[in-house]
């Protein structure tokens, strides 16, 4: 189990704007989001013993900045001292007192998109491997859970993948996935299970970048950047709308990509049914070749079996087959790559203004 | 040798046969297309004299019939099965952005305005055009209402 926690470095004479990384047009918004994140992520609470006294510093300094720029009379002031080039001189109290439950209570707005039944696509052995990693003091509720057909990049793991999930919650994101292998000691097999579930702390992303590939046959990557790295997984939903949601909630960057593949989907389209349809048949020759040749089956010798196959047409229907789902195929394919939307027929547009200036 | 049971013709008509079905689908999708094309274009030049901008910023969103246009602050709904602008709207006049959950693999969603009308219902398979909606939604400081049904 991962959980990446990012390294974060205060400068002396950092403004308070800076500490809580906003602009100085910050909405209050804004500036709630931000002060959440760094606090949850900075909060003395969810560091080791070794690491709190540093943690309470930067800490005070974040709940400091966001007492004075959260109030619009104290933020007025700063603002004033700040384009002055002024000492600004305040006292903040207490802020080691603040809760992490306090600092989170505003997630609660977002409870009406928490799904109970959302954990019902996922098998059983997932969803009690999620339910006991549920932070429950901190009020971490699960939000969306979608299938994946494979481990997450960069996972190792021992014999099969067989089944894993991304299940986003208001505070993380977790990847469980579930893997089996066989032991053979002498003449007993044993058959085991094993599970690994890498967590990302949804604080600790910077972004989150959803790429689909193809446009007939889409797959959707889901690649989570954060300082360890990216991590991609590709879900079998593609509905993710509360994940940009949830992103919101914590001042997530969302980028969306779409990778056209042109000329693989034209020979899927175009190839493949063919060389499906190839594979087939000859497997039915051989097949059918074998059951005649060697047993009492339908045809007993080579010439009866072509015999066969050209008194039936199997060729012929087998053509006319496989041509009526390429050209199905194709057809999506012209429609999927040559239909405009309105946006590209807008820019394509001739520039009327220019054309009709008089000279 | 006795006539085949099944395809009692020359093989070439088999050949022809083959032809014909790979190519009559292409050949009918090209006309489509072009047919459909020319009824885009046609409604972009009036979404472009309606006020809509071309610019960086300008995407289109939404499958089947109700197409959102967005470009700076103006947002257009467009309806590409009877080729007409239902709606054209800026951000200010927005309020919410609705989405309603589902657990099918599109996402549905609409505007909500200042007066409480709504737009057209819109439906997309695509995450990366939703999303430039929502980051933009999000940008104009227009909150998102979820509707779990």
């Amino acid at each position: 189990m991962s959980q990446q926690i990012s390294t974060f470095t205060v400068q002396e004479n950092a403004t308070k704007y800076e500490i809580l990384g906003v602009d100085p047009r910050a909405t209050q918004d804004e500036l709630h989001v931000a002060y959440r994140r760094l606090a949850l992520l900075h909060h003395p609470d969810r560091h080791p013993e070794e690491e709190r006294e540093v943690a309470g510093q930067i800490f005070a300094r974040i709940a400091s900045s966001y007492a004075t720029l959260s109030d619009p009379e104290k933020r007025r002031e700063y603002d004033l001292a700040l384009s002055r080039n002024e000492d600004y001189r305040e006292t903040v109290e207490n802020e080691n007192l603040i809760s992490l439950a306090e600092i989170l209570a505003g997630i609660g707005a977002y409870e009406h998109m928490f799904s109970e039944d959302s954990l019902g696509k996922i098998s059983k052995d997932l969803d009690s491997i999620v339910q006991n990693n549920l932070i429950g003091e901190l009020g971490e509720e699960i939000v969306d859970a979608w299938a994946l057909p494979s481990a997450p990049s960069g996972e190792k793991h021992r014999g099969t993948f067989s089944e894993g999930a991304v299940v986003l919650t208001n505070l993380r994101i977790l990847l469980p996935y579930i893997f089996s292998w066989e032991e053979k000691k002498g003449n007993v097999r044993t058959k085991y299970k094993g599970a690994g579930m890498p967590v990302l702390l949804l604080p600790t992303l910077d972004r989150i970048e959803v790429v689909v590939e193809k446009r007939i046959k889409r797959r959707q990557f889901l690649d989570f950047h954060f300082k360890g790295g990216p991590i991609r997984v590709s879900p079998r939903r593609t509905n993710l709308s509360k994940l940009l949601l949830v992103a919101q909630l914590w001042g997530i960057l969302i980028e969306a990509r779409q990778e056209d593949a042109k000329l693989v989907e034209l020979r899927w389209a175009l190839w493949r049914p063919w060389l499906t349809g190839l594979i087939v048949l000859a497997v039915l020759f051989i097949g059918a070749g074998v059951v005649g040749l060697f047993g009492d089956g339908i045809v007993e010798n080579m010439a009866d079996l072509s015999d066969f196959f050209r008194r039936w047409a199997l060729l012929q229907w087998t053509a006319i087959g496989i041509a009526a789902i390429s050209g199905r195929r194709l057809m999506r394919w012209v429609f999927a790559y040559s239909a405009f939307d309105l946006a590209e027929s807008l820019r394509s547009l001739p520039d009327t203004k220019s054309a009709k200036t008089p000279e | 040798m006795p006539p085949s049971v099944l395809w009692p013709f020359p093989w070439w008509t088999a050949a022809a046969a083959v032809l014909l079905l790979m190519f009559s689908p292409w050949l009918i999708a090209i006309v489509r297309i072009r047919r459909r094309n020319r009824r885009i274009e046609k409604l972009g030049i009036t979404l472009r004299d309606s006020g809509i901008s071309v610019g960086q910023d300008l995407f289109a969103i939404g499958e089947e019939q109700n197409v959102m246009v967005v470009s700076g602050t103006r947002l257009a709904i467009a309806d590409v099965k009877n080729w007409h602008i239902v709606q054209n709207l800026t951000w200010a006049q927005t309020a919410t952005l609705k989405i309603y959950h589902n657990n099918l693999n599109h996402i549905e969603f609409r505007l909500v305005m200042d007066s409480g009308a709504q737009t057209r219902k819109l439906r997309t398979y695509s995450i990366a055009g939703f999303g430039r909606l929502f980051i933009q939604s999000t940008r104009e400081g227009k909150p998102v209402e979820y509707v779990q049904s």
